[in-house]
């Protein structure tokens, strides 16, 4: 239960075996490399080591480069052959010769990338050449009776020949505006129809343009150009159509190459996984001090690993110096915990909220009991506790998750047992199923006797909070701080249990002698607050006010206790909402059908149920570690420890 | 039917109603950043969507008071207690606390849980410190849920 000791690593080696030693370094998966202004070698070192670093860098950026590509590749299979995959499919396991040999043929990997690359753009250029096609059916499609091919549509030696368009709205007044002209020498014929306009193709002789165009300009007749087109209106329809149908089978075409070219898809994976790996490794490299024939590592392994790590690289390499030391007193290292198999878990939980600095100490052996229990409150439900563990126990067992989602399905797994020990002594078994089938509880029903519930939580809210302090005055005896132990958390200790022993002797009637005990503790515990809060500082009315002041830290006491009461409402919530689940289910069934119709609201309702609650009861018991009980001792600030180490997405590496 | 029930059942009904328009308000604008966040960064969706989840708590707890008055007031059962106007307004004033404090600490948290949601897309890492903000504001749609369901259970019929 604890942070784990690290020892600083220096490490110089010569330049030709840099990689063996960092892939080495790498496999073994237990150095953090420091960062290069933390190696301290930024000053004082001359160019060839800027020299060194911006090759590396190049070096860096061409496999980052690669990477992107190959990540490319990916998504446009993934777009057009997508996988499907199972609920319990697992990662393919490879090793590390062929993620070697997957990374050395990397310019064959590659060229598949780059025709994939061009075959999207052709798709691309397709696209854009559909629009225009069907632009130019849109622009046709109105003009379509006009029987005339569009170049000659021009002035004859006596007439005047148009195509144009006028506001659909004045068709009418305009069609009566040419009849009352009278003229028969004005041929109008009208054609189709835009959103909003009206096409019209026109001839007339020209001794009349001065009254013809009179109309025009009344009803805004706007002459249409076609440049650029020769064929009557329909002809060049149905080519465009033609010229589409085309571009659709070459689509096809090209989404059949490129689903062709799936078969490539686990040798991209592979080498997605191998640049990844690389990458790790050139950045490691980027923070080295080099020169043109040596190189300096300077780095962090655990001091447990430490001797079998130097000697693993003792023996594979033979020009190689290593020293191993301990931290400075005041020196931060990156921190790595470990813990009980039950308590790991729980880390994560802490981690969210911010890793434990170095100097001290792992809060998880004493948050876990504390976070499971109250996760079990809040769901609080035996039954959904049996299918909760199943469930959890299942996942872990198939998915063999790793990192935070396996610490997550733990603390999952750990509640939801909790949740069904805590359903049981409340009696909650499916909503209010338990009761229907005559399952008492084992201690009490919290709806039906609310104030008990609610005690009970602030009673748990006490012992938290009180866990809290103890942790912060274990802490300040260990630095041997024996007067900050005693006074900021044994006072308090003395100040509270007072308060609480004088209200409950007066609420419970327990007599006069705890309500006394409880008055004498309460003022002898102010008292010494007031005298003692205020020692730093120098001025004695300074020290007495402050003391005094520090009193109304009580209401922090009270307001952290009332925020227990969380666990009473969200358990209430799960117990009621399964309740409703069950009588709706108990509305609809009576004949046969209805049973099916329950099942399925059954099944559906208290599946939501978990869900809706796992939630809540996940972020509300993070919330009470966080804001009540870290809040007592817990620093944080922490830097977690990164190791070098094989990292991959696609598969899983099995040695 | 009594103006007793016809006070109690408008309580219960203005529970679920403004805890639920505030739910679907916060939600709505945890929501909106989370597919800003998402339409960059794919990956981030487990946990932006965490982030939204969290203002819609509140409508469940409105529900929640309703159920419970129904069942108080014999509404479920079918065999409806008899009211006087007196406890139609005790009942109604009961659920008072989650209605408002639910409509407006929803709207509220979803201003917070979008806010946490732009950190998140900044630094992933933050991911639970955004949480526990978040989660700061519906403390007081609890101790406001809890009011309620004390109020209820106190409240002789």
């Amino acid at each position: 239960m604890a942070v784990i000791d690290m020892k600083k690593v220096t490490l110089i080696g010569i330049q030709k075996d840099k990689d063996n030693i960092l892939k080495t370094i790498q496999s073994l998966g237990n150095l953090e490399v420091s960062s290069f202004e933390e190696q301290g070698g930024a000053e004082g070192e001359d160019a060839i080591l800027e020299l060194g670093k911006s090759q590396d860098l190049a070096a860096l950026e061409e496999i980052q480069s690669q990477l992107s590509q190959v990540e490319f590749g990916l998504d446009l299979m993934n777009q057009y052959n997508p996988v499907k995959s199972g609920l319990f499919d697992t990662k393919p396991q490879v090793d590390t010769q062929e993620l070697a040999r997957v990374f050395d043929s990397r310019n064959e990997i590659l060229a598949v990338v780059s025709e994939l690359r061009r075959l999207e753009d052709s798709l691309n250029e397709i696209s854009l050449n559909e629009t225009r096609l069907n632009n130019t059916i849109m622009q046709m499609e109105p003009w379509e009776k006009l029987d005339i091919p569009l170049s000659q549509l021009e002035d004859t030696l006596t007439t005047r020949v148009l195509a144009g368009t006028i506001s659909s709205s004045s068709v009418q007044r305009f069609l009566d505006a040419i009849h009352d002209m009278g003229n028969d020498l004005i041929f109008i014929q009208q054609l189709g129809q835009t959103r909003d306009e009206t096409c019209f193709f026109v001839v007339y002789h020209k001794s009349i343009e001065e009254e013809v165009s009179q109309v025009f300009k009344e009803f805004a007749f706007s002459t249409s150009n076609f440049a650029g087109f020769e064929d009557r209106p329909k002809q060049i329809i149905n080519q465009t159509k033609e010229k589409l149908n085309k571009a659709q089978k070459t689509r096809d075409q090209i989404i059949k190459e490129i689903t062709d070219l799936s078969n490539v898809r686990r040798d991209l994976e592979l080498l997605y996984d191998a640049l990844l790996v690389e990458i790790d490794r050139q950045q490691a490299v980027h923070n080295l001090i080099e020169t043109h024939h040596t190189f300096v590592l300077r780095g962090w392994v655990p001091a447990k690993e430490a001797e079998k790590f130097s000697q693993t690289l003792r023996d594979r390499v033979k020009d190689i110096y290593i020293k191993l030391e301990d931290p400075d007193p005041d020196e931060d290292f990156p921190v790595a915990l470990e813990n009980h198999p039950f308590i790991t878990p729980f880390e994560m939980v802490t981690d969210l909220y911010s890793t434990p600095n170095p100097r001290e100490l792992d809060p998880n052996t004493v948050m876990a009991p504390f976070y499971a229990m109250f996760f079990g409150i809040m769901m609080g439900d035996a039954g959904y506790g049996i299918i909760m563990t199943i469930a959890a126990y299942f996942f872990i067992k198939k998915m063999k998750p790793k990192g935070d989602t396996k610490k997550l399905a733990g603390v999952i797994l750990i509640g939801s047992i909790f949740t069904f020990i805590w359903g049981a002594i409340f009696g909650g078994w499916f909503g209010d199923a338990g009761t229907l089938f005559g399952i008492n509880p084992i201690w009490f029903n919290p709806s039906e006797e609310p104030i008990k519930m609610l005690a009970f939580c602030f009673a748990c809210g006490v012992i938290h909070v009180f866990a809290g302090m103890g942790v912060k005055a274990y802490a300040n005896i260990k630095e041997g701080r024996i007067l900050d132990a005693i006074f900021d958390q044994g006072l308090w200790y003395v100040f509270y249990i007072g308060i609480i022993l004088w209200l409950i002797g007066g609420m419970a009637g327990l007599g006069q002698a705890l309500t006394q005990a409880g008055k004498i503790m309460t003022i002898a515990g102010a008292v010494g607050l007031v005298l003692t809060q205020g020692r730093d500082k120098k001025n004695i009315f300074a020290k007495f006010f402050s003391g005094a002041l520090s009193l109304y830290d009580v209401t922090g006491f009270l307001s952290d206790v009332l925020s227990y009461s969380r666990l009473f409402a969200l358990g209430l919530t799960t117990g009621v909402i399964g309740t409703v689940m069950n009588q709706l289910g108990a509305m609809v069934g009576a004949k046969w059908y209805g049973w099916i119709l329950a099942a399925a609201i059954l099944i559906v309702g208290h599946g939501f149920n978990i869900v809706i609650n796992l939630l809540g009861a996940f972020v509300h018991s993070s919330r009470l570690q966080y804001i009540e009980f870290y809040g007592k001792f817990f620093e944080g600030g922490g830097k977690a420890f990164r190791p070098l180490r094989i990292r991959t997405k696609y598969t899983d590496i099995n040695n | 039917m009594e103006l007793g029930h016809v006070l109690a059942i408008s309580g219960g009904a203005l529970a679920v109603i403004l805890a639920g328009i505030g739910s679907v308000l916060g939600v709505a604008t945890a929501g909106q950043s989370a597919a800003g966040v998402v339409a960059e960064d794919p990956d981030k969706f487990g946990s932006v969507l965490l982030l939204q989840a969290l203002p819609g708590t509140q409508g469940i707890y409105g529900m929640l008071i309703a159920f419970i008055l129904m069942g108080k007031i014999g509404l479920l059962g079918g065999s409806p207690a008899d009211l006087t106007t007196a406890q139609g307004w005790q009942l109604f004033a009961a659920c008072m606390p989650i209605a408002i404090l639910g409509l407006l600490s929803a709207i509220w948290q979803g201003k917070t849980a979008s806010a946490a949601i732009a950190m998140v897309a900044k630094r992933g890492e933050t991911a639970g410190k955004g949480l526990t903000m978040t989660v700061m504001v519906e403390t007081y749609a609890v101790l406001a849920l809890l009011a309620s369901i004390l109020m209820i259970n106190g409240i002789q019929i």
